[in-house]
Parts: structure tokens; sequence; C-alpha cells
């Protein structure tokens, strides 16, 4: 009979894992239980031994510790991919989207330009080019406020999962102090769901920020994130969080705080999961392409700024700029010496890069780092031009001080109209050619242009000078005359056909040979309305080199063919990280998930042995029953 | 292989949901009648894409900037076809006027003519274009580049010529300032003039000359004076410019040709003692200045001594004036013809380059419907499959036969 009881709660307990099994079939991380059982000792006789039941000796999870510490690690990549594949798409989209993207807006614009020089005295001509750099400059701002309002997100998004981390981190650790209370390790009873809800908490704390877990001998469970930084050691959690970069103040980096005492995440490569994904997104997607629009900003915006400025607007004065164009981000690190500063400037917008620059002072030495190309260079003193930029020191540095120069970083977020008077667009030039009425040579004007590199118009342009030409035998010379006083400015100049002839400031050729006697007069271009020289320059920027990748048109192909390249490929390792992820997922399943049917025959199993336990209980009984009758029987 | 049951859910789900996906993006296509809907479709074809875009509308933006350089030139075209067509009955009317048998009031009646056809060519040379702008002011466009104050004709305008961008790398003039067309016309024979002096009172009448050897030509302003003694003629060229005779005093054959440093001409008729001819290098003179010089000339009276022959020496470098007048503005308006001309040919390049651009756009981005909607055929298939395989293996359970 006890033999038919051992085997009666030997199903017994059969059963109840089976219910369990079924009931978790959905449960995230359960590991399906299976009981233990074993022959229990037999019992010696003459006849040899008699068995004497079962026991049930534990129910233990199955369960493999690879293929679980593997599922974890693939979420974690696989989460990161994932944030990131999401992020750079959304960013994809709206950068080559055909009517919200940079070209449309840059055409509308040069068109407008084109049609300002077809017919310079129109007014709404003009009004239409400034109503087109307005859309332009706000579509600058519009693709610069999606890409911040999607760095804040994902700001928020990076907030939201540390905290998330935290609550996560303190669950493991109250798990392990309940597993370690247990006393498992010492040999007692496995607190298999324990070790399956820790399990699970590891999962999402990798799907998270990544990290790795560290099984201790006395059951506990040990995590650690990055490059090493512990999150939970036995039943202490340290609390994760979110600092400045010490190598670049304005980017985030993670930290981990135990005791008080904050600890860098080293480097954003060895951080996974969704915080991962978004850090890596926040460096080399959103930067990059904040910057590289930036440029494009400063470098399109300052060409037509100096364009408009060397042309003479509607009321024939000097033009002035169109656009306003937003200085460079200096960001001190915190940790800088009270009062030092720098003055960072635009000498040169063409050749401005994307790149940001860290500058570290040594107390003798100044070093400038480009951070994406991670190349530097030392100065021994201040000031220093570099990639179109001038650094100088504006309030005395002292040893250890570090500064983060942004140059483009605002380009695309501040650029705005400067010019709201359509005529303050200089369509014209500020010199015209006259033409002497006597002259007797075949000589025309050829070109007439105002010399580039200056900002403003050079001193005494539109002083009227003379060019008079002397023709003796083969060989000509020019001299240059002050035609109110006759004053000779220079004499005897040699020209040939196609010398430029240059004078304060405006560079003149002639096509056609001069004429012994034949002048030219170069002054005041006044009364010009029909004028657009300028204009046709003007028109010119959308093709010149105006950053150091190309036209403004090229760097924004490169840019979108960039982040085109950036999205596919991260797509597609989302893809292949998420099929990963499955696969793990199976494979872990295969192992520890429930199979229902399997479980049915389980049922069956156990519900049969609980009925054959029962039987022989029955069995027994109707054997004892039948020796007392025999006793009733007699008596 | 061992199969959890949430294995099998969940791999129906992922067929589903990839087989979903896919259709999506067959449904975008399709839908969008675009292959590249961002640039992580395709990122080479992206960049492509915007490029041939910006390059296409910058073509049809030098398509529109050649409809009005062609307007423009077209204007210009037709009014000096006309400006060609005044100066031709101007010099009808300066033929018609030498002419012996008419009268003073007869010249007096084309004189009145001629300054009706100056009129008219100011008017022609104050054109203005569609949109109100002066066609032959240069820059000046808003400005009336010439006005008549009864005496002469000055010009407002400047040496401008406006230019349009008709192609990526071709600028196209599309004007032609008053200065070159109207103002600065060659007088004379185009090298030197003649002329008779003021007070002469001979028959002497000098033709405009021709040049015989221009390599001896000196540039030098040179005076014939005539000298009637004896009933014999004589002339003495003397060069005023450096006040030196030339030659001796050489008697006079009316109608002989008188060369000097490589200029010949002809004086016919009888010159009368202290009658003087001058001969200079050719200048610049408007058109306006020889039509009003030309009015000046025929409404003065033949009565005077040598009244005749100074009108018939006139009206020669007037009519020739005139023909230069006329050789100017030809050559202007065979500039302006090539340039027409040259529109043309860039816009059937501009269009072609329209064409091939469309296509490439077209190759890069558009759909391939007939893969497309085979594509999304082949979706939904494999779609309904794999929901048919999920109901299908998630139907059955051991429990069901328990």
């Amino acid at each position: 009979m006890s033999i038919g009881l051992s085997g009666l709660r030997a199903a017994q307990a059969g059963l109840s894992t089976t219910g369990q099994n079924i009931s978790n079939v959905n449960t995230a991380g359960f590991s399906r239980q299976q009981t233990v059982q074993t022959a229990s000792t037999s019992q010696f006789t003459g006849s040899g031994y008699i068995g004497t039941g079962v026991d049930v000796t534990t129910v233990q999870r199955v369960y493999s510790d690879y293929l679980t510490a593997a599922l974890r690690e693939t979420t974690g990549t696989s989460a990161a991919a994932d944030a990131y594949s999401t992020q750079v798409s959304q960013v994809d989209g709206y950068l080559a989207d055909s009517s919200s993207n940079l070209s449309s807006a840059t055409d509308s614009f040069f068109a407008a330009v084109q049609a300002v020089s077809n017919n310079p005295s129109d007014a709404a001509s003009r009004q239409t080019m400034l109503s087109t750099a307005q859309t332009l400059t706000t579509r600058f701002n519009d693709l610069s406020g999606r890409l911040q309002a999607q760095g804040a997100a994902a700001d928020r998004q990076i907030d939201d999962s540390v905290s998330q981390v935290n609550t996560l981190a303190q669950q493991v650790a109250v798990l392990n102090r309940s597993i370690l209370s247990t006393g498992s390790a010492s040999g007692s009873q496995p607190p298999n769901d324990l070790l399956d809800q820790r399990d699970a908490l590891m999962q999402q704390i990798s799907g998270l920020v990544g990290g790795t877990a560290l099984q201790q001998s006395d059951g506990t469970l040990s995590v650690f994130v990055g490059n090493g930084q512990p999150l939970v050691v036995g039943s202490n959690a340290s609390t994760l969080t979110t600092i400045p970069d010490d190598q670049d103040p304005t980017k985030k980096q993670l930290a981990v705080t135990i005791n008080g005492q904050t600890q860098r995440v080293a480097t954003q490569q060895s951080v996974g999961g969704t915080i991962g994904g978004l850090l890596q997104f926040r460096d080399d997607i959103l930067t990059p392409t904040e910057n590289s629009l930036g440029q494009i900003a400063i470098g399109l915006g300052s060409a037509l700024n100096a364009q408009n400025q060397l042309g003479q607007d509607a009321n024939g004065n000097p033009g002035a700029a169109l656009f306003t164009i937003p200085a460079p981000v200096v960001t001190a690190r915190a940790t800088n010496s009270t009062g030092a500063a720098l003055a960072v400037t635009i000498t040169n917008p063409s050749q401005l890069t994307a790149s940001d620059y860290r500058l570290d002072y040594d107390g003798t030495n100044y070093t400038l780092t480009d951070l994406s190309k991670n190349t530097s260079q030392q100065f021994s003193s201040l000031p220093q031009t570099v990639d179109g930029i001038q650094i100088a020191v504006s309030s005395p540095l002292a040893a250890g001080d570090r500064f983060t120069i942004s140059p483009t970083r605002n380009g695309a977020s501040g650029i705005a109209l400067a010019a709201s008077d359509p005529s303050a667009i200089a369509a014209a030039a500020p010199v015209a050619l006259s033409v002497g009425s006597s002259n007797t040579g075949a000589a025309q004007l050829g070109s007439l242009t105002v010399a580039t590199g200056s900002s403003s118009w050079p001193a005494n342009l539109q002083t009227p000078v003379a060019v008079e030409f002397h023709v003796s035998g083969s060989t000509t010379t020019y001299d240059l005359v002050d035609p109110s006083t006759n004053a000779v400015l220079s004499s005897g100049n040699a020209y040939s056909a196609g010398t430029t002839i240059s004078q304060n400031g405006w560079n003149l050729t002639l096509t056609g040979a001069p004429a012994d006697g034949d002048t030219f007069t170069v002054g005041p271009n006044t009364g010009g309305t029909g004028d657009n020289r300028n204009a046709l320059l003007l028109a010119a920027v959308q093709q010149a080199t105006v950053t150091s990748v190309g036209s403004a048109q090229t760097t924004y192909n490169g840019l979108v063919g960039l982040i085109g390249d950036k999205a596919q490929e991260a797509s597609s390792l989302s893809t292949s990280e998420s099929n990963l992820l499955s696969q793990s997922q199976d494979a872990r399943d295969s192992v520890s998930g429930v199979n229902l049917d399997e479980e049915a025959v389980n049922l069956q199993k156990y519900q049969q042995a609980y009925q054959a336990a029962s039987k022989s209980i029955a069995t027994a009984e109707v054997m004892f029953e039948s020796i007392l009758a025999l006793f009733t029987t007699t008596t | 292989m061992r199969i959890a049951t949430t294995t099998l859910y969940d791999r129906g789900l992922a067929a589903i949901n990839v087989a979903q996906d896919n259709l999506a993006i067959s449904q975008e296509q399709v839908s969008t009648g675009k292959r590249v809907n961002t640039a992580s479709d395709d990122p080479i074809a992206a960049t492509e894409i915007l490029r041939t875009t910006s390059s296409l509308a910058n073509n049809t933006q030098y398509i529109a900037n050649q409809a009005a350089a062609t307007q423009q030139l077209g204007t210009t075209d037709s009014t000096l076809g006309q400006v060609t067509d005044l100066l031709q009955s101007v010099r009808t009317t300066l033929v018609s006027a030498n002419n012996g048998s008419l009268s003073d009031s007869d010249r007096a009646s084309l004189s009145t003519n001629l300054k009706g056809q100056l009129d008219s060519l100011v008017a022609l040379a104050n054109t203005q274009d569609g949109d109100g702008h002066y066609l032959f002011a240069g820059y000046h466009t808003s400005t009336t580049p010439f006005a008549n104050n009864g005496t002469s004709v000055t010009y407002a305008g400047d040496d401008g010529t406006r230019s349009i961008q008709v192609s990526a790398t071709r600028q196209i003039a599309i004007s032609a300032n008053g200065a070159d067309v109207f103002n600065r016309i060659a007088q004379g024979n185009g090298v030197f003039t003649t002329a008779a002096a003021a007070a002469n009172t001979g028959g002497g009448i000098i033709d405009t000359g021709t040049v015989a050897d221009p390599s001896a030509l000196t540039g030098h302003t040179y005076d014939v004076a005539f000298t009637v003694a004896n009933g014999a003629t004589t002339y003495q060229v003397t060069d005023t410019t450096t006040n030196t005779a030339v030659g001796s005093a050489t008697p006079f054959t009316a109608g002989s040709t008188i060369a000097v440093a490589g200029m010949q001409f002809d004086i016919s008729g009888s010159p009368a003692d202290g009658d003087h001819f001058t001969i200079a290098p050719a200048g610049k003179q408007s058109m306006f200045q020889t039509l009003q010089n030309a009015i000046n000339l025929l409404a003065q009276p033949t009565t005077a001594a040598g009244a005749t022959a100074k009108l018939a020496t006139g009206l020669a470098s007037a009519v020739s004036n005139i023909d230069n007048a006329l050789d100017n503005t030809s050559s202007v308006r065979a500039t302006v013809g090539v340039r027409e001309n040259e529109l043309t040919a860039l816009g059937t390049s501009a269009n072609a380059t329209d064409t091939d651009g469309q296509a490439r756009l077209s190759t890069l981005q558009d759909t391939d419907y007939a893969k497309s909607v085979a594509d999304l055929t082949k979706d939904q298939a494999s779609l309904s499959a794999a929901e048919k395989v999920f109901a299908t293996i998630n139907a059955k359970s051991l429990f069901d036969y328990l």
C-alpha cells in the first residue's frame, strides 16, 4: 500500500508539474519543469530486493545556460540594431522626400534668381526671389528642427530606458536576495520560478542596455554594463545615469553610480540594447547630418552674401548681406578653469567641414582634434586658422581646459533671411564702362567685373578712371588717367589681346584691337536699372564650390547618399539581427519551451500512473479486505 | 527537433509579418508609381535622382531663359529691320534731292519729309520690349534713351549689353546698346572724310574718295587750296596736322584723281580762287546727326555763289554716311541673327536634354509595373499561404482527443 501511495504522490507531483507547465505556456522566460523521480531504496529479503516505491527527488527546470546567454546577447544586439534602424530610416525619409528635401527649395530659389537676371528692374521678380530665399532658409530650419526634435525624442527615450534599467536592476537585486535566502547553492531545492524570473529580467536589461551576466557560486547573478561597470552585484544595484561626455560635452554619455561614485561607461560602442542603438544614432547620424546641413547653409548663404555685397542694389547702394549666418558653437567642459573662453569665427565658409573639433590646452600647447577624422595638430599659440575657422583665445586658458568647437552645428537651424526689401537684391554691377565717342578701333567690352574675395566694395571702386590706348607700330600700351583732373595714374602699361586691366578693385578685359587714342572710361553705374551682371553671378553660385565638398547640390547629394546607405545597412542589419534573435529564441524554446502536445501526453501518462497507483492501493485494499473477510467468515 | 508550442505561434506570426511587410512594399511601389521612395531603397539611385531632378529644373529654367532671349532678340531684329527700311527710304530721298532741276522749295519739302523720317528713327530707337524696357538703352532700360532737342539727338543710355544665361555654360547677349547701333557710325568712306569749305564760291565738287594704299595712311588732316590766276587753276595740298606743304602747286584738271598719303579723291567742276577742300580722318557720327545735317543742308537756298556745289558735296557725303549706317545696322542685325540661330540650336539641345533627363529619371525611380504587379500578386499569395498554414497548424491539439 505504501508503494502505491508513493506512486500516487509521484503521479500527483507529475500532474501538478504538468499543470504548471500548461499554465505557463505563454509566460515569458518560463522554463518547462520536470519531476525527477527515482525508485526508493528497496528492501532486502531472503527472496531478493523488494521495491518500496518511488521518491520524487526534485522538480528541475529544463534549461540551458548557453542558450539563455545566447538569447540574452542577441536580444541586446537586435534591440540596438532595431532602435538605430528605426531612427535612421526617419532621417532618411525626410532628407530624400521629394516635397521636403533641400534640393527642391534650392532649385526654386535659383530659378527665381534667374528670373531676376532676366528682368532685373521687375519688382515682382525681386519679391519672388526674396520669398524663395525665405522658403530656402525655412527649409534649412525645418530639416534641422526635425533632426533636433528627433534628437530630443531619442534623449527622452534614453532617459526612460535608463530609469527602466534601474528598476529592472533593483528587481534583479531583490531576486538575488530571495534566491540567496533559499540556500539553493548549498544543496537545497532550486527555486525554479525565481530563477526564470531573474533570467527574464536580465533579458529585458539586455534589450535596453546590453551588458553581461555572471552567475556567482552563491547563486546570485552579477550584471555588468558597458565594458565592465557593475550594475548589480549580489543584492546591491547601482544606478545608471547619463552625464555629458568628457571628450565632447555636447554629447551624452552613460555612467554608473556606485555608492555615490560615478564611473563613466568608457565607450559608446560597448553599450548595447535600445540605449546603445540610440546613442549610436546620435553620434553617427544626428550630429553629422546636422553639421552637414549647417555646412551647406553656411557655405551657400555666405557665397550668396559675398556676391550680393559686391553688387549694386536697386537704389544704387552697395549690396548688403542677404542672409544671417550663424556663428560656430563653442562648448566648454564643465571642469574648465573659471572664465576661460575661446572666440571662434568663420574665415572661409567654403573650407568648412562637417566635423566637430576638440581643443585641449596642456599649459604650453594647444591640441586641436578633428573628432570625425580623429586627427590632431598641435599649436604653441593661438589664434590659428584651420579648415576655414579662426580659433582665438578671448579669455586666458589654464592647463587641462577643454573645448568642443562645432563650426556648422547651428548653420541650418540659425540661418535666416536678413534682407526684407526687394530692392536690396544687388542685380547690377557697381561699375560700368563707357566707350569713347571718337574711338576708331574695334575694341569692345569683353568683361568688367569686381574683384572677388572681399566682403564689400573695394575702396575707390566707383572713382572714374579712363583707359587711354597708344598704338605705335605693333606695340600697344595704355595709360590710366583720372578723367576729371587728367592726372596720369599709370602710364605705358603693355597691352596685348586679352590683357586684364585692373584698377581700384575692378578687372576689365576688351575684345578686338584698340586704335591709337581710343579711350574707355570705367565709372559708377548710375541709372543701370536693366543691368543684370551681378544677378548672373548670383545665379552662378548654384554651380559654384561653396563647401569643402563642392556645390550645395553636390554636398546635399552626398549627405542623402550617405544617410541612404546607412539606413539601408541598418535595415538589413536589423533584419538579420532579428532573424538571429528568433533563431536563438527558437533554440532556447526548443529546450525550455512548453509543448502542449507533450504536456497532454504527460498529463495522460501521470493520470494513468495515478490511476494505476490508485488501482494498486485498491488491489492492496481488496487483498486486505479478503484477508479480513476470512476472519469475518470464521467468526 | 523539439518544438515549443509558442515557437509555432511565433513562427506563424513572423511569416505573416514578413509577408505583410513585402505586400506593403509592393503596394507602395504600385500606388506611388515609384520604385525609390526613400534614399535607403537604393542610395545610389536616390542621389542620381536628386542630381537629375535638379539638372532638369535648371534645364527648364534655361529653356524659359532661351524663350525670353529669343523674344528679346526677335523684337530687336524686327526693329532693326524697320530701321533699315527707314534708312533706305532716307537714302532714296537724298539721291533724288541731288537733282539740278529741283527748286529750293522742292528741296525744302524734302527737308520736311526727312524731319519726319528723323522723328520716326528716334521713335524706333526708343522701342520698348513687352515689359516696357527700352531695347537700345544699354543698362538704362528704364530711361528713354534718345531725345531730340531740335538741333541734335542726345543719348541717355550707356554702353552696357545685357546677357541672359541660356545654358549651363553660355550667356547670350540679348540687347544691342544705342551707342553701338545708332551713334558710333563711321563717317565718309570709313577712313577719311572730304568736305568743301563753307566759304567756297566756285563749282568744285569733291567726291567721298577711296583708300589706294592702306599702308601709306597717316591719319593726318589735309587741306587742298585752289588758286585761279591768269585762267590757270592750280591746287596746293597741305598737311594741316604738321603744317607742311605736300608736293608743290599742281595744275588742276576737273575730274582728275588727286592722291595724297594713300588716299585718292576726285574734284570735279570748277573751283574758284581761294576755295578749300578738307580731307580729314573719319570720325564717328550718329545717324541722327547725319539726318539732321541733311535736313539743314536741304533747307538752305542755293542762291549764293558755290551753294549748288556745296549741296552736291554735302549730299554725297550724306549718302555715304547713310550707307555706313545701313552697313552698321546690317552687321548688328547679323549678330542678332547669329544669336537667334544659336538659341534655336540651344533650344533643340535643351529639349533633348529634357527628354533624356526625364527618361533617365523614369529609369531610376519609376516602378516597373509588370514586375511590381507580379510581386504584389506573389506577396498576396504568400500572405494567404502563411495565414492558411498558421490556421492549419494551430487548429489541432492533442487535447482535442483527450
